[in-house]
Parts: structure tokens; sequence; C-alpha cells
């Protein structure tokens, strides 16, 4: 008998070691999974702001967009992931309710010298969580790039980029996408897929720098009319979009705590990064029917091929703040709302001779505000963390995150674009401009049989 | 638009918990199939117009 109970003992306890060792493998594989979906975010990035620019300026934007994704990595290894984990309660570096936040907390396990800043036996998880992040941070970095294409030097651009991909959003994301927040645990603050913290923030950055940035030769003439500027490649920049959708669904995945860690928040259920309970079938729901309603907003209002794709996105945008919480049709029509009324801000940022070249603004900036308000216009009354009688989401909540976001953008891109205008580093000469950025900076001609003249009025 | 319950936690928390369930759903189903509608008639629209357009020679 007692053999038996030792025996029985003895087979509880490796099946326990299994079961967790099954879980740990399993989160680490499943963040890891995320990065080459979301690379794939910047392959469709790469395509969609090469499409968009002039032949002559092809490469060069290519170049911008690999080397900020570049420059972002080592910055958020030093820095970034150290900012998510120390300022969540604001900027005392305190510790949250949570116990996950704060000075002492950051150091620990994401001060660049720490024992969990490299391979490590004991620990499958640090790794692959940073490196979803850093890939948002890239991402982030990307929705300022296309709005700059053809006239920003590519070193100023570089610096805008880290500081937007390293520092701002990252500081936004400790705030508002973090158990610890201060937006979530003081005003209920929701935002599961990151309308807010990523899309409002760098769209806001990006109508700073634009502002400072001035349009591109050719762009407005003297009576104040716009002229179009079309890229060499829609083809290219169609697919594009198309695989920024598909690494979205890498993005998305990022956004879930996934079961199997010992910080994970259940042991059994995917749940948001605040904790609150979530499933990937839900959000699967969500997110097609948004894409969908998208897509057909924008081809109806628009018909144009460009930015019906960019409705893609921009339904997906407007209902990432409650993929967790829709009903789908209510996500469809969400999606098909924003996407229908995103041409007409893009119109009028053009109005007020503002030379946003991809309708960054109009897709991240507007449809990120969208998407974090509309929850709380239909979604208000959700527990916003997990535990007892915690705050809800509200429409106030939402409001002040909505403010800070455009505050915590903007403020930081039209100063320090404002800067690098003041020192010279903001914008290319003008002969440059003309000539092409291809030849006169990389240099390299995109076209060497020169295939695609381009023969615009701005030329 | 509400959550379906008014805990104030998670907790307990079971079964469906969309934004409007068991109120709303025949109200946005009915609005997401206008929504198909006015955009495939105005498409046909546009696309008439757009034939026709050739024939007269203003394309």
């Amino acid at each position: 008998m007692e053999q038996d109970l030792a025996t029985l003992a003895a087979t509880v306890a490796e099946l326990k070691a299994k079961a967790a060792a099954t879980g740990t493998t399993f989160s680490e594989t499943f963040y890891f999974l995320t990065i080459p979906l979301m690379v794939l975010i910047h392959v469709g990035f790469l395509a969609y702001e090469m499409g968009a620019s002039r032949s002559k300026n092809a490469l060069a934007s290519g170049i911008k967009n690999i080397l900020a994704f570049a420059m972002i990595v080592p910055f958020f290894y030093f820095v970034g992931w150290w900012i998510y984990w120390a300022f969540p309660t604001g900027v005392d570096l305190s510790a949250g309710p949570a116990g996950i936040s704060g000075l002492d907390y950051a150091n620990s396990v994401a001060a660049p010298w720490s024992e969990f800043m490299g391979p490590n036996l004991d620990d499958r998880s640090n790794g692959v969580f940073w490196g979803a992040f850093v890939m948002f941070a890239a991402t982030t970095a990307s929705i300022l790039s296309g709005a700059l294409i053809e006239r920003i030097r590519l070193t100023g651009f570089v610096v805008l980029a880290t500081v937007l991909g390293g520092f701002i959003w990252i500081l936004a994301a400790a705030w508002g996408w973090h158990a610890d927040g201060w937006l979530v645990t003081k005003f209920g603050y929701h935002d599961f897929g990151a309308a807010g913290v990523v899309h409002l923030i760098a769209g806001a950055f990006t109508l700073g720098v634009v502002i400072n940035l001035g349009p591109r030769i050719g762009k407005f003439n003297p009576d104040g009319s716009a002229n179009a500027i079309p890229g060499h490649s829609m083809p290219m920049t169609l697919v594009g979009l198309m695989l920024i959708i598909a690494g979205f669904w890498g993005f998305l995945m990022g956004c879930v705590i996934v079961p199997g860690e010992t910080w994970s928040w259940s042991t059994s259920s995917f749940n948001t990064i605040y904790g609150t309970p979530m499933t990937l079938s839900g959000m699967t729901f969500n997110t097609l029917m948004g894409m969908a309603g998208g897509i057909i907003g924008a081809w109806m209002i628009t018909r144009d091929p460009f930015w019906m794709m960019s409705g893609a996105l921009g339904g997906i945008i407007s209902c990432a703040a409650g993929l967790d919480l829709w009903y789908p049709p209510m996500a469809f029509v969400i999606g098909f709302a924003g996407a229908a009324t995103m041409p007409f801000v893009s119109s009028f940022v053009e109005r007020l001779k503002i030379d946003d070249a991809v309708g960054a603004v109009a897709v991240h900036m507007y449809l990120g505000f969208w998407g974090v308000i509309v929850v709380g216009i239909a979604a208000q009354g959700y527990p916003a963390l997990a535990g007892e009688s915690t705050i809800d989401t509200s429409f106030l909540g939402q409001l002040v995150g909505a403010l800070v976001m455009i505050a915590l953008g903007f403020i930081p891109g039209y100063g320090l674009s404002f800067f690098l205008k003041a020192i010279g580093q903001l914008r290319v000469p003008a002969e440059a401009e003309i000539l092409g950025l291809d030849k006169t900076k990389v240099p390299a001609s995109a076209y060497p049989e020169a295939l695609h003249p381009t023969v615009t009025p701005a030329e | 638009m509400e959550a379906p319950f008014s805990t104030h936690t998670w907790d307990g928390i079971t079964g469906a918990i969309y934004a409007g369930y068991g109120s709303s759903e025949l109200f946005w189903i009915a609005l997401c199939y206008l929504c198909v509608l006015v955009a495939v008639i105005l498409g046909w629209r546009h696309e008439k117009h757009a034939y026709e357009a050739t024939k007269t020679g203003h394309h």
C-alpha cells in the first residue's frame, strides 16, 4: 500500500512537471511565432511605401523603412523594454497594484545587464515577449515612415523613428496597455489591440512631423489646390497592404497573454494584457468582420484601390480596442463606418495644406481615435482588470486615454521635428528632391532600364 | 451598448460576453445587411455610369 502511494505520488509529480514544461514551451512557441508573422507587416510596409513613391525615390523609401526597423531593435533592448516595466504608474517609477511594475521590477527583468536579457535556461519567456514588443515598436515607427516619403532626410527620420518606437509608444503602452497602467487602474481604459497605444499615438506623432516637414515639391499649387502624386506601382502597394493585413494577425496574437508561464494571468485560458478573459475565437470573429466592413466601407466611398485596401487595415484599427468584446456584426459596422469616413479626413488634412503622402493621419490617427472612443460608446461597463470589484470601461475613460495618446504623440513629434528642422536635418535639399533620392542619396536606381518614368505635374 | 453583466468583476462570468448580448443582436445584424446592401447598390450605380461613359466617349 505504501509502495503504491509512493509510486502514485512520483507519477503525479512527473505528470505535473511534464504539464508545466508543455505549458512553458507552448507559450514560448506562441510568442516566437508572432514574430515572423509581424515581420510580414514590414514586408508589407516595404512594398507599400516603395509602390507609393515615384520610381526615382523607390529605393530611398525602402531603405528608410528597413533602417527604422533595424535602429529600433537595439534601442528597445537598451531602454524601451525597461520603460514598459518602469513607468506604468505614471512618471514616479513606483510599483503598481499588480506588483509587476516600478523601478525595482524593471531593473530586475529589463535592465540590459539583467540575467534575463539573454539566453537563460530558467527563463523561457523574456526574449520572445520582448521580441513581440520590438515588432510592435517597429510597426509604430513604420506608421510614421509612409507619410514622410520622398523628402525626409534619412538620418533625421531615423532619429524620429527611434524616438517614436523606442521611447514614446512604449511609454504609452506602459500607461494604457499594462495591468498597472494608470490609465487602466484609474480610468478603466481598455485598448486590447492597441488602437490608441500604437495607431493613435503614431498618427499624432506623424501629424506633428508632417507639419514641420512640409509638402513635397509640386504637391500644392500657388492657388492652394493639390496635385495627386501617384506612386509608381499601385500593384506593389496593394500587395503590400495585404501583407500588412496578414502580418497583423501576428500583432493580434501578441496582444494575448497565454497560459503556461508563471506570470500568465490564467493557467487554463487566454487573457488580455490587462488580465481580463478573452478567446482567440471571439477575436477572430471580430477581426475578420471588422476587416471586411472596412474594405466595403472604403470601397463604397472612394472606389480607389489604395483607399479600399487601406480600409481593410482601417476596419481592423477601428475595432482593435474592443476585439475581445464586440458582437461580430457590430465589429463589421464599426469597421465600415470608420473606413467610410476615413477618406473625408484625408481630404480635410490635404485642405490644411498638409502633405500626408499615404494617409497615415487619416488611417491611424483618426481611426485610432475612433477605435478608442467607440469602446466607450458601445462597450461600456466591462471590468477593466482582473480581480474583485474593479473599475469599469467608460466613455470618460476612453476619452481621457485618447487625449493622453494624442498629446504624448503630437508634442514630441512636433517638437523633435521642429528641432531637426532648425538644425537643417529634417528635409533633403530641393535639388536632391527634384533629381530623385535614389540617384542622389542611395545611390542606386530601382529601374536602371528606365521602365517607369514619372510624368506627374509635380515633375 | 454595454456589457451584458454589471458585476464589476470577471470572477464567475461564463458564457457569451459580447456587447449587447441578449438585447441588440437583431439590430446589428440588420445594420450589417443594410451596409452591404447600400454599398452594393452604390457600386452598381458607379459601374453603370462608368460603362455608359465609354459609350458616349466621356471617360
